[in-house]
């Protein structure tokens, strides 16, 4: 028998402490490769144009282009069982709070989110699909996406100093937090995050149990992503960061964490690649695959990625 | 503690909090003690590891309110 208390102790230690970014990394890039034995490798804003198109769609406005819905799109389930994931995370740590910034900074996240929109379509990609699977990939069209990041960090961290000077009154201003997890009395949480991964297992269950590849596929991906959200929460792994620290603080954590992820996820893709594992040994992967190296190579992923640098750094997080 | 300066970051996100303490500690003299309050979790382990790299003491770590107040003495 288990000595009483050491499951909980076990629990209270990996919900108390941040992991280190580089064991958050790792693991992020084993799911990826995981991701990719199973159907492409980790992506977000592909998620996002199909949420897009079913939003516009559901409003009437079709010459956009008409979506899979989203409960069969593999990378919009991933975006939103990810933040689920986090969430559940959050209230395991008892960090889960409403945090609401002042009026100022709510503009900045709204502008910062509709650059890194606009940014991710014209460069096709973003932080994950772009940057993290891109360069594990050896995209041509990553390299320059990255570049992109690079030169839009430094141009939104130059605009954001300035801000501070000219105009202070930006962020400043009301903020509110509610039920904030630093608080006592917040037992609740953990029950909370109990109940959600029930909620979780049984939808991932209401997929699998049903016949078809394309549902067990659809319920892995749920599944994975309930992972990978908690893992970024517990690592704060965060891409942008890397991007941003030499500038700011000159410290290299996040940087390092990150190569360290690409390097592992750039072994794990070039065993699937080398051996055809899944889909990618299906020739319609491998045109896709020349496309992304491609089609985007290089004006797009430069152009595309210094909107995106510019908006991830403004909207922060 | 004598506290000289304050900085109310609540409810501001990474980087903000990072790039006020930054601009607020330079204008300080050596030795005085600014308390910094904020409401990001990720500032944590942001404000000491920032403190450690510039040469700033990290004097303590408090939870009041739903916010995090930091202090710390410029070096």
């Amino acid at each position: 028998m288990f000595k009483k208390g050491v499951l909980k102790e076990l629990f209270d230690s990996l919900f108390s402490k941040t992991w280190p970014m580089w064991v958050g990394g790792i693991l992020l890039a084993i799911l990826s490769t995981l991701l990719f034995v199973i159907k492409y490798p980790w992506g977000a804003s592909g998620g996002y144009v199909n949420i897009g198109q079913n939003l516009f769609q559901s409003l009437g406005i079709t010459n956009l282009g008409t979506g899979t819905p989203i409960n069969m799109h593999t990378v919009a389930l991933l975006n939103i069982f990810i933040i689920i994931g986090a969430l559940i995370s959050a209230l395991f740590s008892r960090e889960f709070g409403i945090r609401v910034a002042p009026a100022g900074e709510l503009v900045k996240g709204l502008v910062g989110g509709a650059l890194m929109g606009i940014g991710a379509t014209v460069g096709i990609g973003c932080t994950t699909g772009g940057f993290f699977s891109g360069v594990a990939a050896l995209s041509g069209g990553a390299l320059f996406l990255s570049l992109g990041f690079l030169i839009g960090t430094i141009l939104a961290l130059r605009y954001l100093l300035w801000e501070m000077e000219a105009l202070p009154n930006i962020s400043m201003g009301k903020s509110c937090t509610i039920l904030s997890g630093n608080k006592p009395k917040t037992g609740w949480q953990r029950w909370l995050g109990w109940i959600l991964i029930a909620v979780v297992l049984y939808i991932v269950n209401s997929y699998t149990s049903k016949g078809g590849s394309t549902m067990k596929v659809l319920g892995w991906h749920i599944l994975i992503a309930l992972i990978l959200g908690i893992i970024l929460q517990r690592s704060r792994y965060c891409i942008v960061r890397a991007f941003r620290e030499p500038f700011m603080t000159g410290e290299a954590t996040a940087p390092v964490a990150i190569i360290i992820s690409v390097l592992v996820a750039l072994m794990g893709f070039t065993v699937i690649k080398y051996f055809g594992v899944g889909n990618a040994g299906e020739i319609s992967v491998r045109a896709i695959e020349l496309k992304s190296v491609y089609a985007n190579f290089w004006l797009r992923a430069l152009i595309g990625g210094i909107i995106f640098g510019i908006g991830m750094t403004l909207a922060g997080g | 503690m004598q506290v000289d300066e304050k900085l109310d970051c609540k409810g501001l996100s990474c980087p903000m909090p990072i790039i006020k303490l930054s601009k607020t500690i330079k204008k300080m003299k050596s030795g005085e003690v600014l308390e910094m309050q904020g409401t990001d979790p990720g500032s944590k382990t942001d404000v000491p590891a920032w403190c450690n790299k510039t040469g700033n003491e990290f004097l303590e770590q408090k939870e009041a309110d739903g916010a995090f107040i930091f202090y710390i003495k410029k070096g």
